[in-house]
């Protein structure tokens, strides 16, 4: 008889809630689209999408609320303390409330858009949390075979979603591009995997840390096939020739949520993995970074430029963030890593909010793609201008912005770790992003509106994610130490990212 | 000094089949030399004591995603004419870099002391059950949620019916829909 | 080590040996006469109407995807039922909760069609 092991389930409460709420949301498609009437109401598809869209708002609002519980209470607990694969700690549910809530946002701000294509079905809100599950394993994962279980649950998903719009050829492509891309990734970072356990034994992070000294040969490769699996997934350059291609071909909503979340749970995961599990190998891996950050800061910002498309703009400019992420990653500090979450989270409402607003223009299914249909938008929309301005300034790291704060704190990172030719190359990239990004109000504010293609109302979903993600900016940006809220107190969110990472400095 | 000789002839057989499916202009001939590396993989980890394994990687591998492929070509318009493009001008960058790749890893590999291995007795489906449903229950868990999101999307991309309207191009030139 | 697969090695090779010899052995004594009906293809006599290369029907492959993925399902059972005896409730337990998210995929799948032909 094999004793059963002692298993601590509540540690798994955020997971177990979005897969349920996954599951849910299928068998109300199923039962859904046999009923005729649900309370009086006539079944139609976009009703079965919107109250689908809700179930998944309440359970990721539940899993929200879960993992800011786990925060508030601190301390780790593992799943099964005979071989912990998935530890809950600071970090962990820190990083998970934010997912949870970047993919509440998503779904609010996907219901109207997906009606208006056709595809406002349950399964689009299935994969949504299946994926966010991932994420949430993933960000969660002590083991190198959870890291990958949770990547590829992650990722399958958002291939399927990048699809999704099965009638638009170029979904179809992004969908491709992004799932041939996304296996090789994955392929790459089974090989590392693999070489990291034949050095060292085990692929528990505790039994990597332990296995392989510094100037081990083969964990260095091992190591080096593992970064280049995730740079992939961040659009690290040069692993970021997908990029502009699938966020162009996804549906908008699609983009707004990958841009975002997979970027959030990737490089927390790599966090996790250079503070817990590559322990001796930080100062080999300090130089790959800088160059690559470099790189991708530059090259990010420059094709950016060269854009005439919204979304492809965007892509780029997700590229050069992460470029900014990097140093974070370079300097290997608490500060470093704590500016990281910080940035993510700014980055998480800008972007979504960014990405929102084209949404939120997109006219039955025609997405306002062209820089140049934003002209007179002041005009004609004067509250999307506004909020679309703001998110521009914010991108480009205006004072008062959150994206400012968060550049601010990853510059001082690398300041106070001696990278002073980072910092140099940052700043001047984020000089030659604010032509790009404030090209987009200036054609809003001081042209003339060119053509009348645009959706004309807003959808109170879409309404309220933009006003969540202005008012978030703003705050983050003026007082991130005491952000205002009604209900909950003022909230001190830089105090929150010090605390997620302070885990792995012995905090 | 056997098992070294077959461990060589095998690995001199694999990378042979893998060459030709990359190489081949045939899309059948290049997933049925597929077929063949899966195979002989198959015979390798039998020889790491790895027996459960051998067979999911013939039912699995063998079975399944080779028919799939199989299935994949057939629905393909008009392959047996088309011929993949094997020659591309960057053949010669591509395989130098290959050989990069490889040396680099070698090198590593070779130049590593690799700890001391216990004796790798065959691993029964005993101590695999055991492994899956104690110490790695949450990757068994979760793989059941993972199977469940690969078969949403096969359906959602893959169903006809129900599911908005044909696509807005349709392939028919040539070859019937 | 692989001392006890000698049997089906034994058999992989009286099956290459046979099938080498049976063509052999034709090649060999078999007379050969060449005329025009031997290269067309055998079809009950008729001439073929339409090419029997054409694009397969999606529904083959949505079958063989979904034969995939429970294919994979199986196979994690097998190892549970080898160790069904000694996890007893627990193992049990665990299998069932393993099932769940596929039992509500197969549901689905049915309901929504993709089991019809």
């Amino acid at each position: 008889m094999i004793p059963a092991p002692d298993l601590n389930l509540s540690v798994l409460l955020p997971i177990i809630l979005v897969a349920i709420g996954s599951m849910t949301i299928l068998m109300g498609e199923v039962l859904l689209s046999r009923a005729d009437t649900v309370l009086g109401r006539e079944v139609t598809e976009s009703f079965i999408g919107t109250v689908l869209a809700g179930t998944a708002i309440f359970f990721f609002a539940l899993t929200l609320w879960a993992s800011g519980v786990a925060f508030a209470g601190g301390g780790v607990q593992v799943f099964n303390p005979d071989n912990p694969m998935y530890q809950l700690d600071p970090f962990s549910s820190f990083v998970t409330a934010v997912l949870a809530l970047s993919a509440l946002l998503s779904c609010a701000l996907s219901i109207t858009y997906l009606s208006e294509l056709r595809i406002n079905h349950g399964e689009y809100y299935a994969l949504i949390m299946l994926s966010a599950s991932g994420m949430m394993l993933m960000v969660a994962a002590v083991d190198l075979i959870a890291v990958f279980l949770g990547l590829e649950l992650m990722s399958i998903p958002i291939y399927v979603l990048a699809g999704f719009d099965r009638r638009k050829l170029r979904s179809n492509e992004s969908a491709l591009k992004y799932f041939l891309i996304g296996s090789f990734a994955s392929a790459i970072l089974l090989y590392g995997m693999a070489l990291l356990y034949g050095v060292s034994g085990g692929t528990s992070f505790e039994a990597l840390r332990a296995g392989f000294d510094a100037d081990n040969p083969m964990a260095l490769v091992g190591l080096g096939l593992v970064v280049v699996g995730f740079a992939f997934k961040i659009s690290m350059v040069p692993f970021h020739q997908w990029t502009p291609d699938v966020y162009e071909g996804a549906p908008s909503a699609v983009t707004a949520y990958m841009s975002v979340t997979v970027k959030v749970a990737a490089f927390a995961t790599l966090i996790r993995l250079l503070a817990m599990a590559f322990g001796p190998l930080e100062a080999s891996l300090e130089t790959i970074f800088w160059v690559l950050s470099a790189l991708t800061i530059v090259v990010g910002n420059i094709m950016a430029i060269i854009q005439e498309n919204v979304k492809r703009m965007l892509a780029y400019s997700s590229i050069a963030h992460a470029g900014y992420l990097m140093i974070g990653l370079v300097t290997g500090t608490i500060e470093g890593y704590s500016a990281m979450i910080f940035y993510l989270i700014a980055y998480t409402f800008m972007n979504l909010g960014a990405f929102g607003v084209v949404v939120a223009l997109a006219n039955r299914g025609n997405d306002c793609e062209r820089i140049a249909s934003f002209a007179g938008l002041a005009r004609t929309r004067p509250g999307l201008a506004a909020v679309m301005a703001l998110f521009m300034l914010s991108l480009a790291g205006i004072p008062g912005t959150a994206g400012f704060m968060g550049k601010f704190k990853i510059f001082m990172a690398a300041v106070n770790s001696g990278d002073i030719w980072l910092l140099i190359i940052g700043v001047l990239m984020s000089v030659v992003s604010v032509y790009y990004y404030l090209r987009i109000p200036v054609l809003m504010y001081m042209r003339e509106p060119e053509d009348e293609s645009h959706r004309t109302e807003i959808a109170s979903g879409e309404g309220a994610v933009l006003v969540v993600c202005a008012l978030a900016v703003l705050a983050l940006g003026l007082f991130p130490n005491r952000v205002p809220t009604l209900l909950f107190g003022d909230l001190d969110v830089l105090d929150w990212a010090n605390r997620s990472v302070g885990m792995f400095f012995g905090g | 000094m056997t098992e070294s000789l077959i461990f060589f002839a095998l690995a001199a057989f694999i990378l042979l089949g893998a060459v030709r499916v990359v190489a081949s202009r045939d899309l059948v001939h290049a997933v049925l030399w597929l077929a063949v590396v899966l195979v002989l993989t198959a015979v390798m980890f039998l020889m790491l004591g790895a027996p459960f394994l051998a067979g999911v990687q013939l039912l699995l591998y063998t079975g399944g995603v080779i028919t799939l492929m199989l299935f994949g070509v057939m629905l393909t318009r008009r392959h047996h004419e088309i011929g993949v493009e094997v020659d591309s001008s960057r053949r010669l960058p591509g395989a130098l870099g290959a050989l990069a790749l490889f040396g680099a890893m070698a090198c590593a590999i070779f130049r590593t002391d690799l700890p001391a291995w216990p004796s790798s007795a065959p691993v029964s489906a005993l101590e695999i059950g055991r492994a899956f449903l104690t110490d790695h229950l949450i990757a068994f868990e979760v793989l059941s949620i993972l199977l469940l999101a690969a078969m949403i999307g096969a359906i959602v991309l893959g169903r006809q019916s129900d599911f908005g309207d044909e696509p807005e191009t349709v392939y028919r030139k040539g070859g019937r829909p | 080590m692989l001392a006890e697969y000698t049997g089906v090695l034994v058999i992989l090779v009286l099956g290459v040996v046979v099938a080498c010899a049976m063509l052999g052995i034709h090649l060999l004594l078999g007379p050969r006469r060449k005329f025009a009906g031997k290269h067309e293809p055998f079809e009950c006599g008729e001439s073929q109407i339409v090419s029997p290369r054409r694009r397969y029907a999606v529904k083959f492959y949505m079958v063989a995807i979904l034969f995939v993925v429970f294919d994979v399902e199986a196979i994690f059972f097998y190892p549970w039922g080898a160790v069904f005896q000694d996890l007893g409730w627990f193992g049990f337990m665990a299998m069932f909760i393993f099932t769940i998210p596929l039992a509500i995929g197969l549901i689905y799948e049915w309901m929504k069609g993709g089991l019809e032909w």
